[in-house]
């Protein structure tokens, strides 16, 4: 581990940052090690330079924010965030988290009109927070929400859906006999929406395999978290095909997931199946899609 | 053996306004403050057992919780097909939850083709300053009765933080369902509390429903 943070600063502190090596990091095991690397690394991954940000103490900012239309709806969300903060934490302490998700929050949404805000993109600012801190966080979320998850954040879930829906060839092309059982219970791949719109951080409660994954998603193609979601139902056959094919348990079932999943092995089984299948492939594969991302 | 039914009902209503805390506290007797927003939807399933005289029926209620974002509003007709109830939910102390509920009424009204009970379903009542709490209604229950019998639909009461109602409404869903009648069944106009807070059981209370 020693020996791998050497090279990741060695890579950091190359004229011009070396990527490359960063991403094959981002694959081995442990990723990026600690969320102090993260913080210098992220950014740089996908060019989120750091960002002037409002200063919420003043008028004009808060009035700003108090009249965006989805205000209340990002005030709501940042109250119930609750379950997802470190147990025990000290409450002047989860007040304090509070109001920086709330101003990245916030801050990105005014800041591109043209966003709308979703569920889910609370739970996104809040791992970045969490690992990287307010300042950086707010950086890479204002980046993401312009590409990565752009389809996500338009006014309808069209894209979304559309999005959703490349999961299935990938199990298609793996194990027909799955997706034969999946569609007979006809459960669809809304169990797989809050993987996709929160890169897994609405469903992992420990916070590590969030960190874990956000290395690999942010250093690899926007759609990585789609193979992951395939890889999860995948890795799941045997305990998919075994159950009855009711559309209410399988949808509870998928969505509910192994909280113990070795997470070197998941982001091994992603990368291949991306290799196998690539993101140009699937696209044209599921034709309605208009994907918008890097 | 006993006749065993399933059927299908559905929660909508504004963000916040208790849908999942409902189900959670129904399923597994627990309340949270931090119930996290439903992204997406979520399943769960409980069997209720119905007893009259001498007829037995178990009904498995297949409960699909919705995510109360306006963005997922497309997605809805997926929960709400084939259900043979809505319980649509709206916080007490909040007018625009209220507001919601008619836009749900209408799209069922609209949209579904099979007979889906209503249910409007008051929540937070721990909220209110007449059970205690610090807020005040927001709609005046004569308001809601008024709205509620309109629809031919059912109001109820309910507080997933003090356990109060939430057995009741599900029994209550289920033995519509089944055709049965609450015996000393409450009008419309009286359902408002089928139960009070920290009394017992329904069961007890009318014993020979269920």
């Amino acid at each position: 581990q020693r020996n791998k943070i050497r090279l990741i600063n060695e890579a950091l502190e190359t004229d011009p940052v070396d990527i490359r090596s960063l991403r094959q990091f981002a694959l081995s095991a442990d990723g990026f090690v600690n969320n102090e690397i993260r913080r210098k690394v992220w950014p740089k991954l996908i060019n989120a330079n750091t960002w002037k940000y409002h200063d919420e103490t003043s008028t004009d900012v808060v009035n700003l924010y108090k009249s965006h239309k989805d205000w209340m709806q990002v005030v709501l969300d940042v109250d119930r965030c609750g379950s997802r903060l470190p147990p025990g934490i000290r409450a002047s302490k989860r007040r304090n988290l509070q109001r920086q998700l709330l101003n990245v929050i916030m801050c990105v949404i005014s800041s591109n009109s043209n966003l709308h805000y979703y569920q889910g993109f609370h739970d996104v600012c809040l791992t970045l927070i969490l690992s990287v801190g307010e300042t950086a966080a707010l950086a890479l979320a204002n980046k993401l929400a312009r590409n990565h998850l752009r389809d996500f954040m338009e006014s309808d879930m069209i894209n979304t859906k559309n999005i959703l829906e490349l999961i299935n060839p990938i199990i298609i092309m793996e194990n027909l006999q799955l997706f034969q059982a999946l569609q007979e219970s006809n459960v669809g791949n809304v169990f797989a929406i809050s993987w996709l719109i929160t890169w897994f951080a609405h469903d992992f409660e420990d916070p590590a395999i969030s960190y874990r994954l956000y290395d690999f998603f942010l250093a690899h193609h926007p759609l990585m978290p789609v193979y992951t979601a395939a890889a999860m139902v995948l890795r799941r056959s045997e305990e998919i095909l075994e159950s009855e094919r009711d559309i209410g348990f399988l949808h509870a079932l998928l969505r509910r997931l192994p909280q113990d999943v070795p997470v070197e092995a998941l982001i091994e089984e992603s990368m291949a199946l991306c290799q196998k299948y690539s993101p140009t492939q699937l696209t044209k594969w599921v034709k309605t899609v208009n994907y918008r991302g890097q | 053996m006993d006749e065993v039914h399933t059927t299908k009902v559905v929660l909508l209503g504004r963000t916040g306004s208790g849908k999942t805390s409902l189900i959670v506290r129904y399923i597994s007797s627990v309340f949270s403050e931090n119930v996290k927003p439903t992204i997406g939807a979520a399943f769960s399933k409980k069997t209720v057992q119905l007893i009259h005289g001498e007829e037995r029926k178990q009904v498995v209620l297949a409960i699909w919780d919705t995510a109360g974002d306006e963005r997922y509003e497309s997605m809805a007709p997926l929960y709400y097909r084939n259900s043979s109830a809505a319980i649509i939910c709206f916080d007490l102390a909040d007018r625009q939850s209220y507001n919601k509920v008619d836009f749900w009424v209408k799209e069922l009204v609209e949209k579904v083709e099979q007979n889906c009970k209503l249910y409007i379903c008051g929540t937070k009542t721990d909220l209110l300053a007449e059970y205690g709490g610090p807020l005040k209604r927001a709609v005046g229950p004569t308001e809601v009765m008024a709205y509620a019998k309109k629809l031919n639909a059912k109001f109820v009461e309910t507080s997933s933080k003090s356990n109060y109602g939430i057995d009741d409404l599900f029994k209550l869903v289920a033995a519509d369902f089944a055709g049965f009648t609450l015996c000393e069944a409450p009008p419309i106009e009286d359902s408002l509390r089928l139960q009070e807070p920290n009394q017992t059981d329904v069961n007890e209370k009318s014993s020979c429903c269920f």
